[in-house]
Formats: C-alpha cells, structure tokens, sequence
C-alpha cells in the first residue's frame, strides 16, 4: 500500500511521461507541476471510495487540464520573429495536446461522467479568466470571486466527489491564497499581474499600472493582503473540520500559511 | 448544382444546428459570447454537421441525439480554427477579422478553451462509450498532425507518405470521425459505420489535394492570399513533391523561404505547372474519390446515399 507521498510521487512521474513529446520540448518550455496540486488532488481522492487506477487517472487527467490551461497563458500577444513565433505555435499546440491526452484517457476508461465533470471546469475557468482579463468585475469581490474560480473551479469538481462540503471550501481557500500570494510577489517584484491590473482599474481607474504611486501601491497590496488573510482564516477554520486530512497535506497547508507576512510587516522591515 | 441545394432536405434540421450552436456558446462573460458569435457568424459551410446528419440517416435519425454530435463536431471545428489564427498571425478568416485580430491573442485562447469545453459537455450527452474512444483519438491525432505540419516545414527531404499521414491527420480524420459519429449515434451496424468512415477519409483526402492543387492554380482574389503561399510557408504539398521528382525543378524549389519573393514564387509555379505535377496530383484526388464512392456501393437506397455520392463529386470537381 502506497503513502500519500509515494502516490504523489507515481501521479507527477506519471504525468511527465504523458507530456513527454520530445519535439514540443526542444521547443518550448518543460511544463511546471505543481506539487501542491498533486498532493491535493490524491488526499482529496483518497477519501472516495475509488480503486487506486481510478484514484490516479483523475488526477493525472485534471493536472493534464491544469497544465494545458498555464501552458496557453504562456501564449503572448506581441508581433514576434520567425524563431519565437515558432515557439509560440508550438505553445499553443502543447496545450492543445495536453487537454486531448484527458479527454482520451477518460474516454479509455468510459468514465463520460469525470469527461463531462472536468470539461465544465474548464468552461468556469475560462468563462473567469476572460472577466478577469477583460477587467469586467464591477467590484474587488467579484474580480476577487472570479481569481478564486480559476483556482479552484477544476479541483472543486473532484472534491464534489466526496459528500463533504468542508472540502470543496478548503480547495477553494487554499488555492485562493496561494494565487494571491503568488501575484503579490510578482506585483512587488515590479512584474506584470493580472489581478494587480484589474485591482487596479477598479481602484484608481484613472491611473496608469506602471505608474502607481506609493499611496496606491500601498492601497493594492492592503487590499491583496485582506484577501489573503481572510483565505488563511478559512483554510485554519476548514482545516479543524476535516481531521481525517493527512500529514503531509495539512503540514504542507501550514507551511505555504506561515509564508504570508501583511504589507504592515514588511513596510516596518523595510523602513 | 451548388453544394447547399443537394442537401436542402435538412434545411429544418441544419437551422435547429445553427440555433443549438448559439445557444451552446452563449458564455456568461459578454466578451466571451461576443467573441464565440463573431466566429461563428463568420458562417462557414458546415460541412461537418451536414456529414453527420447524412450518416444517421442509415439508421435510427434522431435529431434530438445526432444533433448534439453534429454540434460538437462543429464546435470542435471552431475551437481549432481559432486556435489556429493564433498559430498562423492570421488577421482574417472567411474575409472577416479572427478573434486574435478582432481583440488578441488572450482572448483568442480562452474562447477557443471554452469552446473546447463547451463541445465536449455537449458530446457527452452521448453515452456511448465508443463515440467518446473515436473522438478523443481523432483530437489527438488532430493535434499531432499540425505539430508534424510544423516540424516538416521546408523540410524538403521529406516523401508523399509524409504528406498522406499529414493530410490524413488535418483533414480527412475529422470528416471520417463526422461520418461514422452520426452513423454511431443512429444505432447503425459496425459494418454501416466504417463503410461511411472509410468514405469521409477518401472524401477528406482527395478535398485537401484539391485544396492543396488550388493553391497553385488559383488566382490571389479566389485564393484571399497570394498563390503558392503554402510553399512560400513552407507547407510541401502533393504537387510540390511530385515536381520535386525533376532534379533541376528540385534545386529551384528547395531555395524558397519564407522571405522568398513573389515573383520568385510565380517563376516556381510555373515550373511546378509545366512538371505535370498539377494534373498527377488531381488524378490521386480522384482516386481518392473513387474509394470514397465505392464504400458507399454496398450501402442502403437512400435519398443521403445520393446526395453523399453528389457531395463527394462536388467536391473533386471543386474550382474553390
């Protein structure tokens, strides 16, 4: 019987062998795999009564999605040169190949119900991507609602699996954060960031991203950090109602938790 | 006749299509309806849906059933070709802007995301375990053909059963899988199916040599690109294969680049044209399209049977 560790360890290394194409990989870059997501999607799975093929092809098959979907955000929009478009077509192809490699090993197994599951995820995860783009949120909460469902709204489906709502919020927070912090980051970084932008718009609509004075630079980040603190209360309350989660996730959980320090924190350090 | 009036008979049913179409990308996010419209409105001739609907008339014709096929078929259709206006910088597609023209390439990949997903929560109303084994694999062939489109460019080493298993896989798989999806969907028999797959992959094949012939024998105002394009992109097609097989006209063609002149490309087409290489690549088209014809001869007397048969004709004698 395999540990959560191990079942992590044959998902990722399961999935690297469905993505290998070697002439997509001269060209473009290796795609990420996120680990943390690995290691949800076999604890949430390893609470439904599934056999342990099963287990491993519904997670291989949504981070197959995942990585198809990060893979066209690659996907840039400038006028580039014969070398670097080839890269781009080739980015798009990638991402085209990675969703038809779930399609096709769902459709192996006949399980049309996780083909249907997953592909209203993806419609969700676009249908947010394009309002977040768009800059169509009319408020922080609704732009704020729809950076939530790009997350979560694929791992949502398989926690829906399990009859146990706590789950569903505990995904859901849990990848919230770690975007927001991911964006922070960039933001602070001096780098481009969608949520930054559209937080932005909705802000201080008649100011330019790059060129955000400090008063405003301080507003977005308090703002971000309210989100991601509000996420990290969820995820502590979600967190004591699911005691049957494993070590390695609730440990994991507590770690990317303890990475969160507020604006105050650091404006104090750095003045 | 025109290609539309041999199947007016469906006219109520490829309306009830058109209207599921709508519906099926009516998205939440305006931008993203706005953008899945504009392609779709951009028309096009359907000739997925229309396959489909023919194939279940071998069996039981369902609308109800055949119609969410013929959807997602198109919608399949529709995702790729925006995805691929993104591979190609194209600025328009069926004389009207592409969506990564229209807004960019962003919005252009989640619209063509979201249709993907959209057909496949409608092609699972089908639960026929087989229809999704079929589909799926063709997608990924699908996919694997326009990365081996890629990798063969300008690649002049390259033979005709390169370019058979590229054209198979860009073309002629869709209109096969659309054949026998429609067949399947009407409870037809295994063998009903195949004849009509085997007859899309002829009529596939021998649609794109035409497609590929028409890009040296078309004028630019027919062709909305200048002639010889596809070379000139370093696509390496039937009749450019068979002119390669005279050394000297090899030497001018491998020399072209995508920087290549127009001029230069006109001196190319008329060599390939004076190879004979045109006229060969049209007589394995119709070879293809006598195959195709001939998996129909064993099927049922049916009023789809003969408009079938006219299409495939329609199509080899096809000037665009």
């Amino acid at each position: 019987m395999l540990d959560t560790k191990d079942k992590v360890a044959v998902v990722k290394e399961q999935i690297e062998e469905k993505i290998r194409h070697p002439y997509l990989l001269k060209y473009i870059q290796s795609p990420y795999i996120d680990e943390d997501k690995v290691l949800l999607l076999v604890s949430i799975l390893d609470h439904v009564n599934l056999s342990g093929d099963k287990l491993k092809n519904y997670a291989i098959t949504t981070m197959l999605i995942q990585i198809a979907l990060d893979t066209h955000e690659l996907v840039t929009k400038e006028k580039l040169d014969a070398a670097e478009l080839k890269n781009r077509q080739l980015t798009v192809l990638a991402g085209v190949y990675y969703s038809g490699l779930y399609y096709k090993i769902l459709a192996g197994l006949d399980d049309i119900h996780m083909i249907r599951l997953l592909a209203t995820g993806i419609k969700e995860v676009n249908e947010h991507k394009i309002s977040v783009y768009q800059q169509a949120s009319e408020a922080v909460d609704i732009l704020m609602d729809s950076v939530r469902r790009i997350e979560s709204s694929l791992f949502e489906k398989i926690s829906e699996l399990l009859d146990d709502p706590n789950w569903s919020e505990f995904v859901s927070n849990l990848l919230f954060h770690k975007r927001l912090m991911k964006e922070k980051v960039l933001f602070l970084q001096g780098g481009s960031s969608v949520v930054f932008e559209a937080l932005k718009n909705l802000l201080f609509p008649n100011s330019d991203y790059s060129n955000a004075c400090t008063d405003q630079r301080h507003v977005l980040i308090h703002t971000c950090d309210r989100y991601i603190e509000s996420s990290k209360r969820m995820l502590e309350k979600y967190m004591s109602k699911l005691p049957m989660m494993n070590e390695l996730l609730a440990h994991r959980v507590q770690a990317i938790i303890n990475q969160h320090h507020p604006a105050g924190n650091i404006f104090v350090e750095e003045g | 006749m025109k290609l539309k009036m041999m199947y007016s008979f469906l006219n109520s049913d490829l309306k009830n299509i058109e209207q599921t179409l709508e519906e099926t990308v009516n998205a939440e996010s305006s931008l993203l309806h706005e953008a899945s419209l504009h392609l779709l409105k951009a028309g096009g001739k359907r000739i997925r849906p229309v396959f489909v609907l023919l194939a279940g008339k071998f069996g039981t014709y369902d609308i109800n059933k055949i119609k969410d096929v013929a959807v997602a078929l198109e919608l399949i259709h529709m995702a790729s070709l925006v995805h691929d206006d993104v591979i190609d910088d194209a600025e328009l597609r069926r004389g009207k802007p592409t969506i990564k023209a229209k807004w960019d390439n962003k919005v252009a990949m989640y619209t063509g995301d979201y249709i993907f997903a959209r057909s496949l929560e409608l092609i699972t109303n089908i639960e026929k375990p087989c229809t999704h084994q079929i589909l799926s694999n063709t997608l990924v062939e699908l996919c694997i053909g326009e990365i081996e489109q890629i990798k063969d460019k300008y690649n002049f080493e390259q033979n005709i059963r390169d370019y058979f298993r590229r054209i198979k896989r860009k073309t002629a798989i869709l209109i096969a899988v659309s054949c026998q999806l429609g067949a399947i969907a009407a409870d037809v028999d295994d063998k009903v199916h195949q004849k009509l797959y085997r007859f899309g992959y002829y009529v596939g094949m021998s649609y794109q040599i035409i497609d590929d012939v028409l890009d040296f024998t078309g004028t630019e105002k027919e062709l909305g690109k200048p002639a010889g394009d596809d070379l000139r992109q370093g696509n390496i097609t039937l009749p450019v294969l068979f002119a390669m097989e005279d050394a000297d006209i090899r030497k001018e063609i491998v020399k072209v680049r995508e920087t290549t002149q127009q001029a230069e490309i006109e001196r190319i087409i008329t060599l390939i044209k004076s190879s004979g290489a045109i006229e060969r690549s049209l007589k394995v088209s119709d070879q293809y399209l006598n195959k195709a014809l001939d998996n129909l001869k064993d099927l049922p007397q049916n009023r789809a049977k003969k408009t079938l048969m006219d299409i495939a004709k329609v199509i080899g004698k096809r000037n665009f």
